[in-house]
């Protein structure tokens, strides 16, 4: 009986570990998002309503042909997926399995300043939440080129690896470098969000686009994620200064849509939009882990007009 | 009063009857006729198609199909395509951990020391620093200089590598983090070429020791 006691004693006092977490092989526990996604395994989890709710016709045009003729198209617009973007608190943790491999490659190299665990201090009394970042290109054939409907899909390789916070880590960590590196970001940084947001320096209410950095400070955890992953988006875009793998070709903007992937399943939202107040309910997560498949809208005129990204609009 | 008025119903009916009997019959005939030209309904929702190996005139050949066959041909193509897609992202991956780097900032070819105070702002996370801008190649990095060596503090910043996976390695090997120097960090900082060493006073003064 004693030894009972004393067999019982050492399994409850014993090294425990969560239902939910792993051991990843090297000791460290993996949380129980990462390798949750997959690449493939995302097109089906693409909100293919939002290409077809976002489709209109917005006139025709006619062009000169080299023979000679004129050519008469119709001048359509509609959102596409272009891009997969997430946020994570842990370093070097990741929600897509193929990725894994490339941040435990670099995982040795240790990143200065701050971490996810100086910030979202729970009961800490601020706002500020800080996020490690990826961008990947992600153009998924959804079969609809040949659906009879004038869409403007982009042209682009299926799949990409365009930015990495890790790799960047002074860039995404200090604010001051990009003003010093690249002076002309000076002056989108002194534009205010707060009452009349600027479309072009402003996620609509969501908050500002500068610094592009992975500290945020926003009361709700959910909105501070989406906001994250745009700056992510947009350093990715136009580099100035930043380390970047490839370019990302499709520059985040308002009006264009985000849609989230996890921690729950959304459909797609225009960027900046004040619904988003609906979308975040619930969308909490305790590891302050997000996923994005990000929309570009596209212009196209076939014969005419190649598939353009639609400038910025005011958000709905 | 007669038998016909005492019993008016049963007289009625069956003199309805016949007129009864024509009716079903031409619903019938009806439901025969419409089935023959295929005007209701399917043969779809009866069951699976008759197989037709029949010439139709303007409409070219027709093929028996194998409903079964086809389904397991889908199923071939989505697996192949799926195994595609997952070639093409492994691919990627392989292509990213073998992609080069490259800060833009050439080979020093003189060595050269100077000091300035740099326009523009200085972080204040680089005051008090002393920065190495160095290339490096191949597996095995290059050899700390002095000044690095003496200062734990000091940040590394390799301004060239030939692949991603080399930045670990350079970091084991030399016990300290090596990070992908910031595009045009050096430049902003008045660096010329690499490798160079920069040292930030607290007050924002630059002294740069190119090829050192």
């Amino acid at each position: 009986m004693r030894i009972i006691s004393i067999a019982l004693l050492a399994i409850a006092i014993g090294p425990s570990k969560s239902l939910g977490a792993q051991d990843a092989g090297g000791g460290v526990p993996r949380l129980p998002y990462e390798g949750t996604l997959s690449i493939v395994g995302t097109i089906p989890q693409v909100d293919v309503s939002c290409i077809l709710s976002s489709w209109r016709i917005l006139g025709a045009l006619a062009c000169p042909t080299p023979l000679g003729g004129v050519r008469v198209c119709l001048l359509v617009e509609n959102a596409y997926p272009t891009g997969i973007i997430e946020v994570v608190r842990q370093q070097y943790r990741t929600h897509y399995a193929e990725l894994d491999g490339i941040l435990k490659a670099i995982e040795p190299v240790k990143l200065f300043g701050k971490s996810a665990s100086m910030t979202a201090r729970p009961g800490g009394g601020d706002s500020l939440q800080f996020g490690e970042a990826r961008v990947y290109t992600f153009i998924p054939d959804l079969g609809l080129a040949n659906s009879g409907i004038p869409l403007a899909i982009p042209n682009g390789s299926f799949f990409n690896v365009n930015y990495l916070s890790e790799l960047d880590g002074w860039g995404w960590r200090i604010p001051a470098l990009e003003a010093f590196v690249a002076p002309q970001s000076i002056v989108a940084r002194l534009k205010s969000c707060d009452r009349l947001p600027d479309p072009k320096n402003c996620a609509g209410c969501w908050g500002s686009y500068w610094p592009r950095v992975g500290a945020v400070e926003h009361p709700s955890q959910v909105i501070g994620a989406h906001l994250q992953a745009l700056r992510a988006g947009r350093a990715a875009s136009s580099p100035m200064g930043r380390v970047v793998v490839s370019p990302y070709s499709y520059e985040p903007r308002t009006g264009h849509y985000l849609q989230m992937l996890r921690p729950q399943y959304r459909t797609c939202l225009p960027i900046g939009s004040r619904r988003i107040s609906l979308w975040e309910k619930g969308a909490g997560s305790n590891f302050g882990a997000y996923a994005f498949i990000h929309f570009g809208v596209f212009l196209e005129c076939e014969g005419c007009l190649p598939v353009t990204l639609a400038p910025e609009r005011a958000p709905f | 009063m007669d038998e016909r008025d005492k019993n008016p119903r049963p007289i009625q009916s069956i003199q309805s009857v016949p007129r009864g009997l024509l009716g079903l019959g031409a619903a019938v005939l009806l439901l025969v006729l419409s089935r023959a030209s295929g005007a209701f309904g399917t043969s779809e929702e009866s069951g699976a198609p008759p197989v037709c190996s029949a010439w139709h005139r303007g409409q070219g050949d027709s093929h028996p199909i194998d409903l079964g066959r086809m389904n397991r041909s889908y199923e071939d193509l989505k697996a192949r395509l799926s195994w595609t897609l997952q070639r093409s992202v492994e691919k990627e991956m392989e292509r990213v951990s073998q992609k080069n780097y490259d800060a833009g900032l050439p080979a020093c070819r003189r060595s050269e020391k100077r000091s300035f105070r740099p326009e523009g702002t200085m972080p204040r996370e680089l005051l008090g620093k002393t920065l190495w801008f160095t290339p490096i190649e191949g597996r095995s990095p290059t050899a700390l200089p002095a000044l690095i060596k003496d200062d734990p503090g000091a940040i590394l910043f390799a301004t060239r590598v030939e692949k991603l996976e080399v930045l670990a390695e350079a970091s084991k090997e030399l016990g300290r983090s090596v990070t992908l120097a910031p595009r045009d960090l050096a430049q902003a900082l008045g660096v010329r070429c690499g490798p160079a060493v920069v040292v930030i006073s607290k007050n924002g003064e630059v002294e740069i020791r190119e090829n050192h």
